[in-house]
C-alpha cells in the first residue's frame, strides 16, 4: 500500500487558507448576491439550458463567473483538507481514513433520501447546492474528530 | 486476535513510543493493537516480530472467534 492518493501534508494548510476567504465570498454571494463586477467574462459552455427554450449546446455566451469561481474554490480548498496526509500518517490512520469515508457516505446519502422526500421545488434545488459539499464536509468533521480521539489515548 | 506485545515489551524493556518509532507507526497505533482496538497488517505483524526477534504467531494468536 505505497500509494494512497493522498495529497502532502501542507496541503492541508494551503486548504484552511484558501477556504477562510472562500467563505466569506460564499456567505456574500448567498446573502447579498455579491458579484465581482470584473468577473463578468464571455466563457464556453457545453451546455446551458434557459429557464424557457431549448438547450444550447457548445456556445459562447457572456457570465459573471464569481459563483463559479466560489464553487471551485470550496471544491479544492475542501478537497486539499480532505486529502491530505496527516502528520503522523499510518497504516491505522489509513484504516480511520476508510471508516470515515464509509460513514460520511452514509451520513450524506441518508440526508439527501430525507431531503429528496421533503422538499421541493426552489427548496429542492438548493438541497442539490448544498450537496455539492457535504459529503466532504461530513467527512472532514468525522475523519478529524477520530483523529482528535485517537490522538488523546 | 489476541497478542502478546505488552509481554514482549516488557521482557526487552522498550516502551510502546520507542516500538512504534522501530516499525515506523504512532505510538497510538501501537497502543490500539496492544488493546485489541485494531487489527494489525501483516506486514507491520512482520516488523514488529523482527523487533523482537521471534515469530509473528508468538505474538499475535488467533482467538476461536476469529475462526
Amino acid at each position: 500500500m505505497k500509494n494512497n492518493y493522498l495529497l502532502p501534508h501542507k496541503f492541508k494548510l494551503i486548504g484552511l487558507i484558501l477556504l477562510a476567504p472562500t467563505l466569506v465570498l460564499a456567505a456574500m454571494f448567498l446573502f447579498n448576491d455579491f458579484e465581482f463586477e470584473f468577473l463578468e467574462l464571455s466563457v464556453f459552455s457545453l451546455a446551458n439550458t434557459p429557464l424557457f427554450g431549448d438547450a444550447d449546446l457548445f456556445v459562447t455566451l457572456s457570465n459573471n463567473i464569481t459563483n463559479e469561481l466560489i464553487a471551485v474554490l470550496s471544491i479544492v480548498s475542501l478537497l486539499f483538507i480532505a486529502f491530505s496526509k496527516q502528520k503522523n500518517e499510518d497504516e491505522l490512520v489509513n484504516a480511520i481514513r476508510l471508516k470515515s469515508l464509509v460513514m460520511a457516505t452514509y451520513i450524506n446519502y441518508f440526508i439527501l433520501l430525507f431531503c429528496v422526500i421533503f422538499f421541493y421545488e426552489l427548496a429542492f434545488l438548493w438541497v442539490m447546492l448544498l450537496n455539492m459539499f457535504t459529503i466532504l464536509i461530513f467527512f472532514i468533521v468525522y475523519f478529524n474528530l477520530r483523529m482528535f480521539q485517537l490522538n488523546r489515548k | 486476535m489476541k497478542n502478546s506485545l505488552k509481554v514482549e515489551r516488557a521482557k526487552k524493556d522498550i516502551t510502546q513510543a520507542q516500538l512504534a518509532e522501530k516499525v515506523k507507526v504512532s505510538r497510538q497505533t501501537i497502543n490500539a493493537i496492544e488493546s485489541g482496538d485494531y487489527n494489525l497488517s501483516t506486514i507491520l505483524a512482520l516488523k514488529i516480530a523482527k523487533v523482537f526477534e521471534v515469530n509473528v504467531d508468538d505474538i499475535f494468536t488467533l482467538e476461536d472467534k476469529d475462526m
